[in-house]
Order: structure tokens, then sequence, then C-alpha cells
């Protein structure tokens, strides 16, 4: 006889009926209130323990991506109100207004040097700019500037625009 | 899975009694038989098979359908009792222990003298296996359930189900000394 068919004879086995519905009486009568509330408590934790994950796996992820910087995974508010091209406009410009005034200075006090009437032009044309700009102090300045130049021969205090000034300075 | 057992099973998770008892029902017999055969004795069976359900329905609450039958839950349950049992007692079983008025056998319907007197022999053979045997023989042989539903219950692959099933039957053989019997 086959092995199989012998242990097939135990399908056979049945509870005892009595016992079967005792059992499932008391079963069904047991209390269910610390289920249902210890239910709700593994709900929660449930959802806790799934947010953390989740945080947890964006947080490697922004490291990852982020070069493990610590400055830049930390502080990355900071970087990011600063704006580095601008910044940088802005410093080229300073630099390109210190250039200017490097380049008038010299070429003033050459040309007062090199020729007599170059230089009276030149102060003429660089007390109208002081007057355009500073209402207050520029007569003071202004006259100083004349009384140092008073031995040019056509040294006098008519008004120039900037252009006019310019071009005279080319002349 | 049966028809309409989700829609029990769905009941019996939301707390409903007679949902549950339908479901008991269905399944008390063959956890009873699951776990007579294992532990050879009607009274610790009845016992288990009752603590069985009765921690089923205090825990039907946080039940996952899985993709397995309700049952593979039931008999992972059934597993862990039995285990729990044996740890408790601290005995082994053998045939000179055994209450003979215990004996699983009488409980064996429509079976004549010499067939229950194999089915003895056979329970006592099982009875000394290893527990993984045991589970693998009642599970496929007695219960015959599908490969993918004893891997899933007692949480291996199919392939090491197979391999289990082959060297169980092989102990049981040479256990019985019966070379009579065909695999």
């Amino acid at each position: 006889m086959k092995l199989s068919d012998i242990l097939k004879q135990f399908k056979t086995i049945q509870p005892d009926a009595d016992y079967s519905r005792r059992s499932r009486a008391e079963i069904l009568l047991s209390p269910q209130n610390e289920r249902r509330t210890m239910r709700g408590v593994f709900a929660f934790l449930h959802i806790i323990e799934t947010g953390a994950a989740v945080a947890l796996v964006a947080f490697f992820i922004l490291m990852v991506t982020r070069g493990f910087s610590p400055t830049r995974s930390v502080a990355p508010m900071q970087y990011a109100v600063i704006d580095p091209v601008g910044l940088h406009a802005e410093a080229q410009a300073i630099d390109m207004q210190i250039q200017l005034a490097d380049i008038v200075y010299p070429q003033v006090t050459s040309t007062a040097t090199a020729t007599p009437a170059a230089s009276a032009a030149l102060t003429k044309a660089f007390a109208t700019v002081l007057k355009a700009s500073k209402a207050s102090s520029s007569a003071a300045v202004a006259s100083s500037t004349m009384a140092a130049s008073t031995s040019a021969p056509a040294a006098s205090t008519t008004s120039l625009s900037v252009d006019q000034a310019l071009q005279q300075l080319t002349q | 899975m049966i028809d309409g057992e989700e829609q029990l099973i769905r009941s019996a998770v939301g707390g409903d009694s007679s949902a549950f008892g339908s479901l008991y029902d269905r399944y008390q017999p063959a956890i009873y038989r699951f776990i007579v055969v294992k532990v050879g004795s009607r009274e610790e069976a009845e016992d288990i098979t009752h603590h069985v359900f009765l921690s089923a329905w205090a825990n039907v609450g946080s039940y996952k359908h899985r993709g397995h039958p309700f049952s593979s839950w039931l008999y992972q349950i059934a597993r862990n009792m039995v285990i729990d049992h044996y740890r408790a007692k601290h005995d082994d079983i053998s045939l000179d222990k055994l209450d003979p008025d215990s004996s699983i056998i009488p409980s064996v319907e429509h079976v004549d003298v010499a067939m229950k007197m194999r089915l003895e022999k056979v329970s006592a053979a099982i009875a000394e296996l290893k527990p993984d045997y045991q589970d693998v023989i009642i599970l496929r042989f007695v219960e015959d359930l599908p490969l993918k539903e004893v891997a899933a219950i007692l949480k291996k692959s199919e392939g090491a189900i197979k391999l289990a099933q082959h060297r169980a039957i092989k102990e049981l053989k040479k256990k019985l000394g019966d070379e009579s019997l065909e695999e």
C-alpha cells in the first residue's frame, strides 16, 4: 500500500462535536475592547514609523545629491540669498570708478605742468563740474583753484557743460 | 480563496463575531487535525486548538491579506502554539508515554481495525520526526495543500519545501521500517 494513501486516512479525523460547540461559544464571547485599543495604538505607531522612514530617506538623498558637504546641506538658505553674479558686477563697477579717478588726476597734473594754456582750460572745466555737482561747497573749492591758476592768461569763470569741458580737454 | 471568504474575513476584521464564527466552522477541523497528528493526543490537541482560535479572534483586527489564504495565518498560529506547548512541557513523545485513551486513532472514522493499527504506527512515527518534517507531511499529504501554500505557511521557498518533503518521506519510511510501503 502506498504511504500517501495511508496518510490520507488521517484526513478523516474530526474533532468532537461537543468540544467544538463549547470552544466556539467561549471564543466568540471573549472581550474585544483591548483588541480595538491596541489596534489604534499600532496604527499610530505605524504612521510614525512610516513618516520617520520617509524623512530619513529624504535626508540621505539630499546628502548624496549635495555631495556630503555639511556647509551646503545644513545652511543652504544663506547661499541662496546671495547673488554671486550681481555681486561680481557690482564689484567690477566699483573698480571702474576707481580706475577713472586714477586716470583723471595724473592727466590734470601732467597737463598743468606741460602747457599753461591747457592747464587753464582744464582748470576751467574742473571748476565748472564742481559747481554743478556741489552747490554749496563748490564756490570755495573753485575759488581756491582759480587762485592757484591766476598766472594763466586765459583764465575766466564762465560756466561750461561737461561735454564742452571734455571737448576743450581734447583740444 | 473560497467564495464569500473575503467578505467573511473583512467582517471578522471589523469585529463581527458571527463572521469569525463562520471562519471557525470552516477551518477548525483542519487546524485540529494538524495539531492532533503533531502532538498525538486528542486532549492536548483540543486545548491547543481552542487557544489557536482564541488568539486568532483576539488578533484578527490586525490581520492583513497578503495573497495567501486565511488558513495559512491560522496554520502559522497553530505551529507557534505547538512549539510553545512543547517548550512548556519539556517532554518527548513516545508510544510508551502516550495515554491509550487519548490516542488520536479512535477519532479516525470509517476504517477497519487493520488500518487503524497501521495508522497508529504511522502516527507514532510522525511524532518522532523533526517538527519541520511533520509540518510538511501533514500539510502536503494529509491536508493535500499545494506547494505554494505550504511554502507560505512554513515561510520557506517552494524548492525548500520539495526537498523537505522528499527527506521527510524518506525519514518516515525509515522509521516505519516497512519496505512494502511505496512512496
